[in-house]
């Protein structure tokens, strides 16, 4: 009999989460002693990000490649840049978070649940074993509607309910489809179901736990016609949480469906699971963007235009069909990377212009350039990118996204899809616009009462990613050649 | 690198003079200084093309080209911009606060421009390309105070925008086509033939032209774009945005198949008449030379054209057009900064309010009818040869029905543009009219038309020279080849079929004149006509409009427990089409011999409460059939012999249903009552997949295993407690421990709500 033993040097590998899990502790044991301000909590959970971001940079730099406990866990260099970049989107996360008038009950958790949250998506990310992927995406869900229902409001508490609800049928689905994969395979680790999985004596069994897999990702996805919830609990969440969902959450959710289908459903069933994830993507494409042009209300736009960026992430995967190449890989990481930049500036303007107490609406953006003509600005930028116009992080993400469709799929499919991209594209520009046309023109309706809150961190979160995506724009090349180079070898071993 | 310098310093300038808009600043010095230096770079520094690295996996080069056709366009964008800039001060001194942001907005789009008609790259073009669609937003809605600004800017930056997805699109294509990403690369592949011409290409490489440069059906945009500054309008709407799309027809014209090219004549011809038709009809000044603009936009186009399609290599016609181009950006510049002129000095340009208005302001009556003269072609004006030239191109064509069409459109095209033009000048000059003019004429206003006009009499004095130096270049630039004949210019050719159009252009032109005012009346008379037309339009608009609304709407509300919904309709396709395809009917059968009444009555009592609990109205109801259903359940326990299990299942009925009741005490809203076929379908493979559990299969070796071990080991006969308290022992005392963590938490939450309510009182 094997035993389990988990050495010192396996906590090293894990050392992000192992990071993460001991600053959650410590914070939220601290904040019980604390009386008055928990802006410091806040700032705490800032540095304890910062201190995980530290370690998966270095097990970057050091070129990490290590398993631990027999291959459910594994560290290596596409793993180490994902976590590098949802540790980003949530220190922009909390950045917008820190300030936020309270509207929820509680006080100091209100920093420290994003942390075990984000630890979920950190595991999912580097899971390869379908008992941790599931364990961490429970962590991940559970402390986001635990966020999500802490706001005082019954909105929030609705919002919350509808994800318990569609969450818990969701996991069950996955659920389902797994144990059918351990039923046939008697495994729960990827790499030996893969080799174990056989075609020819389960067929039905496998497409069936396969489309269960893939339809429940894509409801954590949001994947039109899995997308119901997501208007609501997005509306639902205070600003930070709707950051959260619609920027962490969702790329893990990307991410979970990017292994599993490299990994598992690939090798057995790629025409099929292809098949399935290029009609959910051209239905997302399309419904996702006529539904954004009636939204005014702003955190109900930003979750359907996120579909809308999440079926654009999944392109490079049915582009490439079967085992995707390193340079799918790098253009989803560029697009990554663009889509965290343009929505964490995106919330964090929506954060610093709204006034507490409503739901954050088109109109408080009106006039505002001549309340805040530099916020402005930073917004204007951030705009550019979401719409895909050049010079900008989002208009190369897109185009590149756009050219692989091209060269990658043959035929009609990767015309279609391409057609879909342009089309949306073209959709979009209303909708986006919507809000520039509000800030440059003076208001006619009620004039917006106060002007933007001076709110360090957020306005920082707002500079940077603004200032990322124009620096993305103008260098492309730069980060696409980095990340292409450090993911090379994991990728094509 | 003088290349990359003169495309970026303007912008960077700009932009930096937008950002900094309201700290005060000399913005007409610092505009003047670089204008100045564009203008003189180029002598002191030759320019060459070069090329940079940018993003060398993908391929892309910052690199530029600089040739004939780049550096005519160049010298237009340079020497009209300097012009321009001088003018806005003028025109702009009543309102200095915005003075900056205007020259800041100016001087960005000249960079951008430059970029446009420099760039080899066609990503570059495309991004140089789109910077001048945002910043022409900016500027036409510079006045964001006003609806028509703000209307006017909208619908130019919608449709420019779509020119934008079109170009990216053919540049795509022709990517895919060649594999590189240069322009001159381009033109080489499609020209030798190792590239092919695709519809696709064809379409969106001309949507791309015809909406920035406003032909026909993208033309509407241009008038409405006029609620710009004045000094903008005679910029971009005259010398430079408008010309961009000429320019990428121009510089891309081997990636036109011939098909194509038939058709940008054919619509170059009917925007020309159609502008034409619109400017008679207006009485704006400002939209009238607008509408002049496309009708101008459409001959350059129908010149291009006429170039691409010649077997010759379309020498001449390129010439024509060049020399076109340049004439018309000139004249129509000065046209514009003149309106400028006297709406300042008469608040108006409803040139119904402007009778008479020259004779209050003679000089400036006099340059603009100078300008108007050489703009609608008479005898010894660049506008002249500009005309006649085009009439001998025609002529020069082989006779056929096309031709005939072409010159007829082309003579009815300059009538046009004389009726409006003349008319104008007479108008203005016209007796009567009670039009009072306000203060004097600044220099900064009237130095840039003369300026621009100076052209004309340059040209006029040496016009070989003058060609040989501008306009040959950038010939051999399009024709990707050089020759040796130069464009001959004469005013006079002999009695030939130019010289009757020319005559009957005049004539016709002369009536026109004399009958405006009926000539108003049945052009409105056609409009009543075609506004008949337009309600089909409107009202085929607005269907569609509200059917989209209606299903955006009907989507958008979709409830979030719908999504459960889908997923379980995903279960049902996926099961029941596994079922269907998989299961063997003939093997499922079950045994019913053993059946008492007693059982026969629980099974009908449960499915009583279930059809009860789909059925129901009300919460309370809904919740106690279910409960019924459990209770049913382990009444069939009770009698399968397993009171263990029936108490389990008892135990656990309660407080399910316990817990729903005390949720719903907070629930306020009524249920809503639906029946759907989801559910039963799901009871449907749900009943089909336990009939196929029920079939006798042989014994696997677990079973075999637990069903020996059971007595021996555990010394208990029944197997499935063994299994939870035994074999798998552990799992049962975690799954207690995790049951005893939660009512933990229970407990004080419970606790630190009685604490709170304490509080309270």
């Amino acid at each position: 009999m094997t035993t389990i033993t988990l050495r010192l040097s396996d906590l090293v590998i894990m050392a992000p989460e192992c990071i993460l899990l001991l600053g959650v502790v410590v914070l939220t044991l601290a904040d019980l002693w604390m009386k008055s301000s928990r802006t410091s909590i806040g700032i705490g959970a800032l540095v304890v990000l910062c201190g995980a971001l530290a370690a998966a940079v270095v097990q970057l730099v050091q070129e990490t490649d290590a398993t631990v406990l027999f291959g459910a866990y594994e560290a290596d260099a596409f793993s180490s840049l994902c976590k590098i970049v949802l540790l980003l989107a949530a220190c922009g996360v909390l950045g917008i978070a820190i300030g936020t008038p309270n509207e929820t009950h509680a006080v100091g958790e209100m920093y420290t649940l994003y942390i075990p949250a984000l630890m979920g998506a950190m595991l999912l990310v580097s899971s390869r074993e379908w008992m941790t992927t599931y364990v961490a995406l429970e962590l991940l869900t559970i402390s986001t509607i635990v966020l999500i229902g802490m706001r005082r409001a019954a909105i929030g508490k609705e919002a919350a309910m509808k994800l318990i609800v569609l969450g818990g049928v969701s996991s069950a689905f996955l659920l389902y489809g797994i144990s059918f994969l351990y039923g046939c395979t008697g495994t729960t680790y990827y790499e030996v179901m893969a080799s174990r999985l056989d075609m020819g004596q389960d067929a039905s069994l496998i497409t069936i736990a396969f489309v269960m897999i893939v339809a429940s990702i894509a409801v954590k996805i949001a994947l039109v016609p899995f997308h119901a919830w997501a208007l609501d609990v997005g509306a639902g969440a205070v600003v930070p949480v709707a950051a959260f969902l619609s920027v962490v959450s969702k790329l893990a959710a990307i991410i979970l469906l990017w292994r599993v289908c490299v990994d598992v459903l690939f090798p057995h069933a790629a025409d099929v699971v292809v098949d399935v994830l290029f009609v959910l993507v051209c239905v997302s494409l399309v419904v996702a963007h006529v539904l954004a042009l009636r939204q005014v209300t702003l955190l109900r736009l930003f979750a359907v235009s996120g579909i809308a960026h999440a079926a654009l992430l999944l392109v490079p995967l049915i582009a490439s069909g079967t085992r995707p190449d390193v340079d799918a890989w790098t253009i989803w990481l560029y697009y990554a990377v663009a889509y965290v930049l343009m929505n964490v500036g995106a919330f964090a303007a929506i954060s610093l212009t709204h006034t507490t107490g409503t739901q954050p609406h088109v109109h408080q953006f009106a006039g505002l350039v001549y309340r805040a003509p530099w916020t402005a600005v930073a917004i204007v930028c951030i705009v550019l990118s979401l719409a895909g116009l050049p010079v900008s992080a989002g208009f190369f993400g897109k185009l590149f996204i756009l050219l692989d469709a091209l060269s990658q799929r043959e035929g009609t499919a990767g015309i279609v899809l391409a057609a879909l991209i342009v089309v949306g594209t073209v959709i979009s520009f209303a909708y986006y616009f919507r809000i520039v046309r509000q800030m440059f023109w003076r208001p006619e309706g009620p004039v917006p009462p106060s002007s933007v809150r001076t709110r360090w961190f957020a306005q920082t979160v707002l500079w940077g990613s603004a200032l990322g995506s124009v620096a993305l724009g103008c260098a492309p090349g730069w980060l696409m050649e980095l990340l292409a180079q450090l993911i090379a070898h994991t990728v094509v071993s | 690198m003088p290349v990359v310098f003169l495309c970026a310093a303007p912008l960077v300038v700009g932009l930096a003079m937008i950002a900094c808009a309201r700290y005060r600043m000399p913005a007409m010095a610092i505009a003047m200084t670089v204008m100045g230096a564009l203008v003189c770079m180029p002598l002191i520094v030759p320019l060459s093309s070069a090329s940079y690295a940018w993003v060398p996996a993908l391929g892309w080069t910052l690199s530029f080209v600089v040739d004939g056709l780049s550096s005519l366009f160049a010298m237009l964008i340079c020497g009209i911009g300097a012009v321009v800039v001088l003018y806005t001060h003028g025109y702009m001194r009543e309102c200095p606060k915005k003075m900056t942001t205007l020259y800041g907005f100016i001087l960005a789009f000249v960079g951008a421009m430059l970029g446009v008609v420099f760039a080899d790259d066609a990503i570059v073009l495309f991004v140089c390309w789109e910077l001048t669609s945002v910043l022409s937003f900016g500027l036409v809605a510079f006045w964001n105070g006003r609806a028509d600004a703000r209307a006017g800017a909208w619908r130019a930056i919608v449709v420019t925008a779509l020119g934008g997805i079109a170009l990216l699109v053919a540049i795509g294509v022709a990517w895919m086509e060649t594999g590189v990403w240069r322009i001159s690369e381009w033109n080489a592949a499609f020209a030798s033939g190792s590239a092919h011409h695709s519809w696709l290409l064809d379409v969106a490489l001309f949507l791309a032209v015809a909406t920035k440069s406003a032909q026909l059906p993208f033309s509407r945009w241009l008038p409405g774009a006029m609620a710009a500054p004045t000094p903008v309008s005679a910029y971009l709407h005259a010398a430079t945005l408008v010309k961009a799309g000429v320019y990428v027809l121009a510089r891309m014209g081997e990636l036109f198949g011939g098909p194509m090219m038939i058709g940008i004549v054919g619509i170059g011809v009917c925007t020309a008449v159609w502008g034409a038709y619109g400017a008679v009809r207006q009485t704006d000044a400002k939209r009238m030379l607008a509408h002049s603009t496309v009708s101008q936009l459409g001959v350059l186009c129908m010149l291009l054209g006429i170039g691409g399609l010649a077997q010759d290599g379309g020498i001449a016609a390129y010439a024509v057009a060049m020399y076109h181009l340049v004439h018309h950006a000139c004249a129509k510049g000065a046209l514009f900064m003149l309106v400028g002129i006297v709406d300042h000095a008469a608040q108006t340009r409803d040139v119904r309010q402007l009778t008479g208005v020259f004779r209050r302001m003679p000089a400036v009556g006099v340059v603009a009818t100078v300008v108007m003269a050489m703009f609608v072609g008479l005898p010894f004006t660049s506008g002249f040869a500009s005309k006649e030239s085009l009439f001998l191109l025609i002529e020069a064509m082989r006779t056929s029905g096309a031709t005939i069409f072409l010159g007829l459109c082309a003579v009815l095209a300059s009538v046009g543009t004389f009726v409006y033009g003349v008319a104008w000048i007479v108008r203005l000059w016209g007796v009567g009219g009670s039009c009072a003019v306000h203060g004097d004429v600044r220099a900064a206003m009237w130095i840039p038309p003369l300026v621009l006009i100076a052209w004309g009499v340059v040209w006029g004095v040496v016009p070989q020279t003058v060609t040989s130096l501008v306009i040959d270049p950038a010939v051999h630039a399009i024709a990707s080849r050089t020759f040796d004949t130069s464009m001959q210019w004469s005013w006079w050719h002999g009695v030939t079929w130019a010289l009757w159009m020319t005559i009957a252009v005049f004539v016709l032109g002369t009536i026109g004149v004399v009958g405006m005012a009926r000539l108003r009346a049945g052009l409105a008379l056609g409009v009543r006509g075609l506004r008949r037309l337009r309600a089909v339009g409107v009202g085929c608009r607005r269907t569609v409009r509200m059917s989209a609304a209606r299903i955006a709407y009907v989507w958008a509300h979709v409830p979030a427990g719908r999504g459960a919904g889908i997923l379980w309709l995903v279960w049902v396709v996926c099961v029941g089409a596994a079922l269907v395809l998989t299961v063997d009917v003939t093997q499922m059968h079950m045994r019913i011999g053993d059946v008492s009444v007693v059982a026969m009555i629980v099974v009908a009592g449960i499915v009583c409460a279930a059809v009860a609990m789909a059925v129901a109205r009300q919460r309370l109801a809904i919740v106690c059939s279910l409960g019924a259903v459990g209770l049913f359940v382990s009444l069939l326990y009770v009698w399968l012999d397993a009171p263990d299990l029936a108490l389990t299942q008892l135990a656990v009925e309660t407080i399910s249903i316990a817990f729903v009741l005390f949720v719903l005490r907070h629930y306020k809203h009524p249920p809503r009552a639906r029946m759907s076929a989801l559910p039963v379908l799901v009871g449907v493979v749900v009943t089909v997949l336990s009939a196929i559990a029920l079939i006798p299969r042989p014994k696997t070796a677990i079973d075999r295993f637990t069903a020996a071990q059971s007595v021996p080991a555990a010394e208990g006969a029944n197997v499935v407690n063994v299994i939870l308290v035994d074999f798998r022992g552990l799992d049962t005392m975690l799954e207690i421990v995790v049951i005893a963590v939660a009512a933990c938490s229970v407990v004080a939450m419970l606790r630190v709500r009685a604490e709170r309510k304490r509080e309270h009182e």
